[in-house]
C-alpha cells in the first residue's frame, strides 16, 4: 500500500527539461510559483464579469502543457502528485464554495448558500491548486535528487561566506531522500508485526491512539539510529570529509537550453503581469465577451 | 479439520493502476494440523503475500480460506485467527519496543485481553521455551541482549499468545551456524509443546528439506509444486520452473546419477550418505 | 600494492558503568597483496571489530595496524589509509548516500577531489565490474538486497583500492545474490585485490585461500582450507565444516576414504564416484 505513494520521485529520460541545469529548473520552478500567484483570483464584482479572469489560467495550462511536452514525463506520474493532495483541494474548493457573500444566489438551504461569484472562485482555486502541483512536480520528475540537492547547494553558496555549512546541509537532505523510501517499508514491516501481535491503531480515543504508536516509534528510532550508526561507518570508509576540495560528479553547467528556458519562463511572467495591472480582464474581454453576449 | 485451507486465492497490489502488480495467482493447498509445511520460491515470488492473508493482515478479496475451520472472510472470526496464527516475521529482533523482555513478552497476551494472572504465566512460559533463564532475563531490557538472545525474545512474545499454528518467515536468516542450528531446534520444541502445525518460508532448501512434511513452492505468484520435499526435488525442471537451486545432498545425486551410478532420489545428507553407502556396500560384496 | 601488518592489536570497549569488553586479545598476522583470506568465527567472537580496525575506523587499544607501512592511528594519512581499504557491510540498506545509483558510486572519488573525468570513467570501471552498468540510473531502493551489495562493492571499487573487506556481506542476502557476489569477488581477486571476506557462511570460507579462525577474540588458526577443514580446530570455534566435508566425514564411516576434506561440491562428487568404481 504505501509502496505506491509516490514522492514525485525521479522519472528518468534524456528530455529537454532533463537536461537543464537543476538551479535553473529550482529558479523557474520559484518563478512560476510566483506568476501563478499573480493571476486574479477573482473578476471584478460585477455580475457580468463573473466569466472574467481566466485568461491566466488559459496562458498557465498552456505554458504547462508546453513544459510537458518537452519534458517527456508521462500524464499518469503528473495526475498521481494530484491525488496525493486531492482531499485537501476538495476541502479547500467545499470550504470556499460557502463563503462567498457577493454575486447572485444560485442555491441556498437554511444559512448555506451559494453565489456565482463563489462558483467562480472555487473554479479558480482549484485551478489555482492543481497548476500549483503540476507546475511543482515537474522538478522533481525531472531532476535526480541528488541533482536538486547539489544545485540547492550551489544557489545557497553565498550563505556559505557567512559560516553556514552549506555543503553538510546538501548531505543531509541527499541522505534523507535517498533514505525516505527505506524507512517507510521499515514502517511498514514493523506495523505488520505488531498487528500480528495482536496491536490495533485504530480503536479507543486520541491518547490510546496515540499510545497504540509506541511498539511502532520505538523500534522505528533503534533501527534508525543503528542505520545512522552504519551509515556513518560507511561514509568515513569512504573518506568522507578527505578534502576541502570535494569535487561533483554531476556537472552544473549552465546553455543555451537554461536560457531559452529563462526567456520563456520570463515571458510567461510578465504576461500574467501584464494581464493584472495593465490589460485588467482586457483579454477576457476579447476572448468571453462575444461569446457571452455583452 | 486441516488447520488451513486456501482455494483460488488471487491478490493484486494497487489494481487499476500503472503499478499493478499480481503477486499471487489461483494458489490453493492445504496444511494438515501437526504439519511442518515449508512455502519456498526465490525472492518476489509471493511468499511474504502469502503469509500474511494467513492471519488476515491482507484481507482475502478473491478467494476462500479457512483456518482452523474458521472462514478469512468472515469478519467476526478475523480477530481470533490473528491469535490462532502466530506470526514470526524476517529478523524479529526489530520488533522489541519494550522497557523490559517480560513487559515486551507481555505485548501480545495484553492485547488479547487476558486475565493478568494468565499474561504472567503465558509471559514465563513463553520466555522459558525459548531457552532463557526467567529470572535472568525478565527485568533486562530487550537491547542490551546478543542478536540471538533478542530473535528468541522476540519469538517469545509470539508463543506468548499460545497460537496454534506458527508462521515463521525466514527463521534463520543472518545467523552463525550454530545459532541457525538452535533456532531449528527451538522450531521443533515449539511444534512439540505448543502450536502443532507450522509453516517456514525460506529459500534455504537443505533446511526444508531437513525440516519439512510437505511443500509448495511458488514462482511468480502461482504454486508450481506441492508435494513432499522428495516430491517436489524430484521433478527435473525445478530448477528451470522456481528459480531455485535443489538440495545439496538432490544435487549432487543428480550429478553421480550423469556419471551412470543407480542412485535413488535423497534430499538429506543422511539420506545421501546412507544410499551411498548402501551402493558402496554392493560394490564390495 | 599493500601488506597489511597487524601486530599483537588489542581492542576494549566500554559498555558503561566502568565495564569493559575485550573485543580482541594480541591477535597478530600478515596479509600480501592478492590473497584472499576468509575470516571466520562465532557471532561475538571479534571478527567485524577486526574488520573495522583494518582501515582505521577503530584504532587498536593495544599494538599496531599497519597498511602499507602506515599506521592506522595516525590522524594525518588515515585518508591514505581508507582509499587503500575499502569495507562492504552487512546491510544492503545501510551504505548508500544518493538515490541514484551511479551517485552514489561517485561518492568516495568525490570526497577525494579527484578530477571529473576521471571520477566519470571510475564509476563506469566499477559499475561494469559489478555488472550494475545497466542500471547506473536506477532508484537505489528499488533495486534487489543483491544488486544493492553489487552497488556497496561498485562503491568501494570507484576508490582503486588494494584490499577489499566484505563485512557479513552476503549474510543477508538470498542464495542466487550471495552466489553472485562471491563470483563478483573471485574476479577482483584475480585482477590482483586483496579480498578479506568475513563470514559464518563455511562453503564461502572454503573458496579462500587462507582462513583465520577466531574465538574469543583470539587467533586460534591460520592456515588452508584443506587443512583447517581436517583439523578439530572448527569444532572449537564453534563452528560447522562445509557441507561436502561434512559429507565427506560421514562418508568416511560408511566404507568411503577420504583422504582430505574436499572444499567444493565438485571434488566431493569426483572423489564419491571414484570411489564407487
Amino acid at each position: 500500500m504505501f509502496k505506491d505513494i509516490s514522492f514525485g520521485q525521479y522519472y528518468p529520460a534524456n528530455s529537454f527539461v532533463h537536461k537543464l541545469d537543476a538551479r535553473t529548473k529550482l529558479l523557474l520552478t520559484i518563478v512560476f510559483i510566483v506568476a501563478l500567484f499573480f493571476i486574479p483570483s477573482n473578476a471584478t464584482n460585477r455580475v457580468d464579469q463573473a466569466w472574467y479572469g481566466y485568461f491566466g489560467y488559459m496562458v498557465t495550462f498552456a505554458v504547462l502543457l508546453v513544459v510537458i511536452i518537452f519534458a517527456r514525463v508521462p500524464i499518469g506520474s503528473i495526475l498521481k502528485s494530484i491525488k496525493g493532495v486531492l482531499f485537501i483541494i476538495v476541502l479547500m474548493a467545499v470550504i470556499n464554495l460557502f463563503v462567498s457573500n457577493q454575486g447572485e444566489v444560485l442555491w441556498a438551504w437554511k444559512r448555506l448558500h451559494i453565489t456565482d461569484t463563489a462558483v467562480h472562485t472555487t473554479i479558480k482555486l482549484i485551478l489555482r491548486l492543481v497548476l500549483l502541483i503540476i507546475g511543482a512536480s515537474i522538478l522533481p520528475l525531472t531532476t535526480t535528487p541528488v541533482a536538486i540537492a547539489d544545485g540547492l547547494e550551489s544557489l545557497l553558496k553565498p550563505l556559505g561566506w557567512i559560516k553556514v555549512p552549506i555543503h553538510d546541509m546538501a548531505m543531509i537532505l541527499s541522505i534523507a531522500l535517498r533514505f525516505i523510501p527505506t524507512l517507510f517499508e521499515e514502517t511498514q514491516k514493523i506495523v505488520a508485526t505488531q498487528k500480528a501481535r495482536g496491536a490495533s491503531f485504530d480503536t479507543g480515543n486520541l491518547f490510546k491512539r496515540a499510545k497504540a504508536l509506541i511498539p511502532i516509534l520505538i523500534p522505528l528510532f533503534v533501527s534508525s539510529f543503528r542505520r545512522a550508526d552504519e551509515l556513518a561507518f560507511a561514509m568515513d570508509s569512504r573518506c568522507y570529509n578527505a578534502t576541502n576540495k570535494r569535487t561533483k560528479y554531476r556537472v552544473n553547467r549552465m546553455g543555451w537550453r537554461d536560457l531559452l528556458a529563462f526567456l520563456f519562463m520570463n515571458a510567461y511572467l510578465v504576461v500574467i503581469l501584464l494581464d493584472r495591472y495593465y490589460w485588467v480582464f482586457e483579454m477576457d474581454r476579447i476572448i468571453f465577451g462575444g461569446w457571452l453576449g455583452k | 479439520m486441516s488447520a488451513i485451507e486456501i482455494k483460488h486465492l488471487t491478490y493484486t497490489y494497487s489494481k487499476k493502476t500503472p503499478f499493478e502488480h499480481t503477486a499471487l495467482k489461483d494458489v490453493s493447498f492445504v496444511v494438515e494440523e501437526g504439519e511442518t509445511f515449508g512455502i519456498i520460491g526465490e525472492t518476489g515470488s509471493g511468499k511474504s503475500t502469502l503469509i500474511q492473508h494467513l492471519n488476515a493482515l491482507i484481507k482475502m478479496k478473491d478467494g476462500e480460506g479457512t483456518i482452523l475451520g474458521k472462514s478469512l472472510k468472515d469478519k467476526k472470526q478475523l480477530r481470533q485467527i490473528r491469535f490462532d496464527v502466530g506470526m514470526v516475521f524476517q529478523y524479529p529482533e526489530y520488533q522489541l519496543f519494550a522497557d523490559t523482555v517480560e513487559q515486551d513478552v507481555a505485548f501480545g497476551p495484553k492485547n488479547m485481553g487476558l486475565q493478568k494472572v494468565e499474561i504472567e504465566r503465558r509471559v514465563r512460559r513463553a520466555i522459558e521455551l525459548v531457552g532463557l533463564d526467567f529470572e535472568k532475563f525478565a527485568k533486562r531490557s530487550p537491547f542490551e541482549l546478543s542478536g540471538g538472545e533478542k530473535r528468541r525474545v522476540a519469538i517469545a512474545g509470539v508463543i506468548a499468545m499460545e497460537p496454534k499454528i506458527l508462521v515463521l518467515d525466514e527463521p534463520t536468516a543472518g545467523l552463525d551456524p550454530q545459532g541457525r542450528e538452535d533456532i531449528l531446534a527451538l522450531v521443533k520444541k515449539l511444534k512439540e509443546e505448543v502450536c502443532p502445525t507450522i509453516i517456514i518460508v525460506t529459500h534455504n532448501m537443505d533446511e526444508i528439506a531437513k525440516e519439512a512434511d510437505h511443500i509448495i513452492a511458488l514462482f511468480k505468484g502461482e504454486i508450481i509444486y506441492n508435494g513432499t520435499p522428495l516430491e517436489v526435488f524430484s521433478h527435473e525442471d525445478f530448477k528451470e520452473k522456481t528459480r531455485l537451486e535443489y538440495p545439496t545432498a538432490t544435487y549432487i545425486a543428480n550429478e553421480i546419477r550423469k556419471q551412470g551410478v543407480d542412485i535413488k532420489q535423497v534430499v538429506t545428507p543422511e539420506e545421501l550418505v546412507s544410499e551411498l553407502a548402501r551402493i558402496k556396500e554392493g560394490k564390495n560384496v | 600494492m599493500s601488506t597489511l601488518k597487524i601486530s599483537g592489536v588489542s581492542y576494549s570497549y566500554s559498555i558503561g558503568d566502568g565495564k569493559t569488553i575485550r573485543a580482541l586479545k594480541n591477535i597478530s598476522f600478515e596479509v600480501e597483496q592478492g590473497e584472499y583470506l576468509a575470516l571466520v568465527g562465532m557471532n561475538g567472537s571479534g571478527k567485524s571489530t577486526l574488520a573495522k580496525l583494518l582501515n582505521g575506523l577503530y584504532i587498536p587499544s593495544k599494538g599496531t595496524v599497519l597498511v602499507d607501512g602506515i599506521d592506522t592511528a595516525n590522524d594525518d594519512t588515515i585518508f591514505e589509509v581508507r582509499k587503500k581499504v575499502g569495507i562492504v557491510f552487512q546491510n544492503p540498506d545501510n551504505q548508500a548516500v544518493a538515490t541514484i545509483v551511479e551517485d552514489d558510486v561517485a561518492f568516495g572519488p568525490e570526497n577525494l577531489g579527484i578530477p571529473r573525468e576521471e571520477i566519470v570513467e571510475r564509476v563506469n570501471e566499477a559499475l561494469e565490474a559489478v555488472g550494475m552498468d545497466k542500471h547506473r540510473e536506477r532508484t537505489f531502493s528499488k533495486l534487489s538486497g543483491g544488486q544493492k551489495q553489487r552497488v556497496a562493492i561498485a562503491g568501494v571499487l570507484a576508490m582503486r583500492p588494494d584490499v577489499i573487506i566484505l563485512d557479513e556481506s552476503t549474510s543477508m542476502l538470498d542464495p542466487k545474490g550471495r552466489r553472485k557476489i562471491m563470483s563478483i569477488v573471485k574476479k577482483l581477486n584475480e585482477a590482483g585485490i586483496t579480498i578479506i571476506n568475513i563470514t559464518h557462511h563455511m562453503d564461502e570460507a572454503a573458496h579462500a585461500n587462507r582462513i583465520i579462525v577466531l574465538k574469543n577474540g583470539s587467533i586460534i588458526a591460520d592456515s588452508t582450507p584443506k587443512e583447517i577443514f581436517a583439523s578439530k580446530v572448527m569444532d572449537e570455534a564453534g563452528l560447522k565444516l562445509p557441507l561436502p566435508a561434512q559429507i565427506a566425514n560421514q562418508l568416511n564411516e560408511n566404507g568411503f576414504n577420504f583422504e582430505s576434506a574436499p572444499l567444493t561440491l565438485n571434488e566431493l562428487m569426483e572423489e564419491i564416484c571414484q570411489q564407487l568404481k
